[in-house]
């Protein structure tokens, strides 16, 4: 079950909206593919962001993967805890292991993205890959 | 999908593996504890990993010995029946074909051979044996009637006791012996690995090896025996500065140039590749293999360049995340004069410029092999 009170990308990233504001963070079955994470980079605070475009990295002990931002606006926080323990993305993907706060500039986009059933179908149509 | 399964698949499945394509096989990556805790339990008390997907070759026969010494740069004429040796096999050119393990029995050779290369070794054996004009030989894959498994730790001998009725401790670092293990009669093992632990690999026949795993993972669960997959099989052997083919060994690397003069004995009878590796080293080698230790968090990953003083000079053969280290580690191709320990390299990690130095090998220093 993913949480219904998300949208998501087909690069398995997941947006939150709170108010004028957004968390996005990894779903759960990206960090499963991944693997343990080891380091993960994130923008700095203020920077902008453009849907679709690349805001940072997960380093797992196999692999690296970018993250696309599934919005646009500005990086108002970034998440404390994973810089001591980047493994918290692996516990808690969808609670404590979000990656950054982001305010939006242009709210529409998430509707523009999958609902938390249409994801579910997503993943399900990749596991039947593996 | 046409992948390989081994006789394993089931066990995999049942203990959560998370099954990628290795070489044209279906091998599990990791299972459910993942890579860290996976490479920890190695670390600490013992693994268990299916490398069934190897090729196993017998070469018997009176010739079985020459035949199979004039194929590889080590030297299998010294060594005594009931040993075994790593060695590189190569073409003429000096460029390795495969990194093989040779048992030497007393009338036949076992040669174990990557998964990768088991569709060119094989024909290049037959080929060879087709030129051969020495006594008979004769070419048996053993390779689907055999299992492997390697189970690897510190406590891997103590772990594998109840399964075993023959005396572990008569089994030196790089010897093997048959012993009844698991119920069956005249079972081969040796005590050697890919890891740095001490540890066995195992042959149990292919029908067995199911019942074997999973009374080997009854008895070691408690103790903290894990199954273990091929992604911590990679991390426990860069931290060692082992090679992996395709990586640190392909057709246009010499074993002189990948640290691995001490397999080359040029000094033994003729064997394919001598020439050339004569040459190579009679001219100094132009390339070395090094160790890096990497400063900050981005880690170097294969295939990325290595730069000194602003220009490109190498390549990353092998990077990644050394669990033990907590730090990334790599292995990368060094002009010559720039292999020295403390030379500082950059690595292009996807456009970032990332710190490196050379550094001695092997990076880890606490492993339990003797």
């Amino acid at each position: 079950m993913v949480p219904q009170d998300c949208r998501y990308t087909k690069d398995h990233e997941w947006v939150r909206r709170e108010g004028e504001e957004a968390l996005i963070g990894i779903t759960d079955f990206a960090q499963g593919q991944l693997g343990d994470i080891v380091f993960v980079e994130l923008p700095a605070v203020g920077r902008s962001l453009n849907q679709g475009g690349v805001f940072g990295s997960v380093e797992a002990v196999k692999a690296v993967s970018d993250l696309y931002s599934p919005v646009s606006g500005e990086v108002t926080a970034v998440n404390p805890a994973i810089g001591g323990d980047p493994s918290v993305v692996n516990r808690a993907p969808y609670g404590d292991g979000w990656m950054i706060r982001a305010r939006l500039s242009s709210p529409a986009e998430l509707d523009g993205l999958m609902t938390a059933a249409e994801y579910e179908a997503l993943v399900k149509e990749e596991e039947a890959k593996h | 999908m046409g992948l390989r399964r081994t006789p394993l698949y089931d066990a995999h499945c049942r203990a959560g593996g998370k099954l990628v394509e290795f070489n044209g096989w279906e091998m599990p990556v990791q299972y459910a504890a993942g890579i860290l805790r996976e490479h920890e339990a190695v670390r600490t008390v013992a693994g268990i990993f299916d490398v069934s997907h190897m090729a196993r070759f017998e070469v018997r026969g009176p010739g079985s010995l020459p035949f199979v010494d004039r194929l590889i740069t080590n030297d299998l004429g010294k060594l005594e029946v009931g040993r075994m040796l790593y060695t590189p096999m190569c073409a003429e050119s000096g460029g390795v074909l495969d990194d093989v393990t040779v048992y030497r029995m007393s009338d036949r050779i076992l040669v174990v051979v990557n998964a990768g290369n088991r569709e060119r070794i094989w024909p290049w054996l037959e080929t060879q044996r087709a030129a051969w004009n020495g006594a008979a030989v004769e070419l048996v894959d053993r390779s689907a009637d055999l299992a492997q498994i390697a189970l690897q730790g510190p406590r891997a001998q103590e772990l594998l006791r109840p399964h075993c009725d023959g005396d572990l401790d008569q089994i030196g670092y790089y010897a093997w012996a048959r012993l009844r293990l698991f119920g069956h009669d005249e079972v081969l093992i040796s005590r050697n690995g890919y890891t740095g632990e001490d540890g066995f690999e195992i042959y149990p026949p292919a029908a067995a090896v199911d019942a074997a795993w999973a009374s080997l993972l009854a008895t070691g669960g408690p103790a903290g025996l894990l199954p273990a997959g091929l992604g911590c099989r990679d991390t426990l052997r860069l931290e060692m500065a082992y090679c992996l083919y395709g990586n640190e060994l392909d057709l246009e690397t010499t074993p002189l140039e990948a640290r691995l003069a001490w397999t080359v004995k040029l000094k033994k009878d003729a064997f394919v590749g001598r020439a050339a590796l004569e040459a190579q080293k009679a001219a100094g080698l132009k390339r070395a293999l090094v160790g890096l230790s990497v400063t900050g968090q981005r880690l170097p990953r294969k295939g990325q360049s290595l730069a000194h003083a602003g220009a490109t000079v190498g390549v990353v053969a092998s990077g990644g995340f050394s669990p033990s280290l907590k730090a990334g580690i790599a292995l990368g191709f060094v002009p010559t004069e720039l292999s020295r320990p403390g030379t500082k390299l950059e690595v292009d990690v996807r456009g970032e410029r990332v710190a490196v130095e050379v550094t001695e090998v092997p990076f880890y220093k606490h492993a339990s092999h003797r």
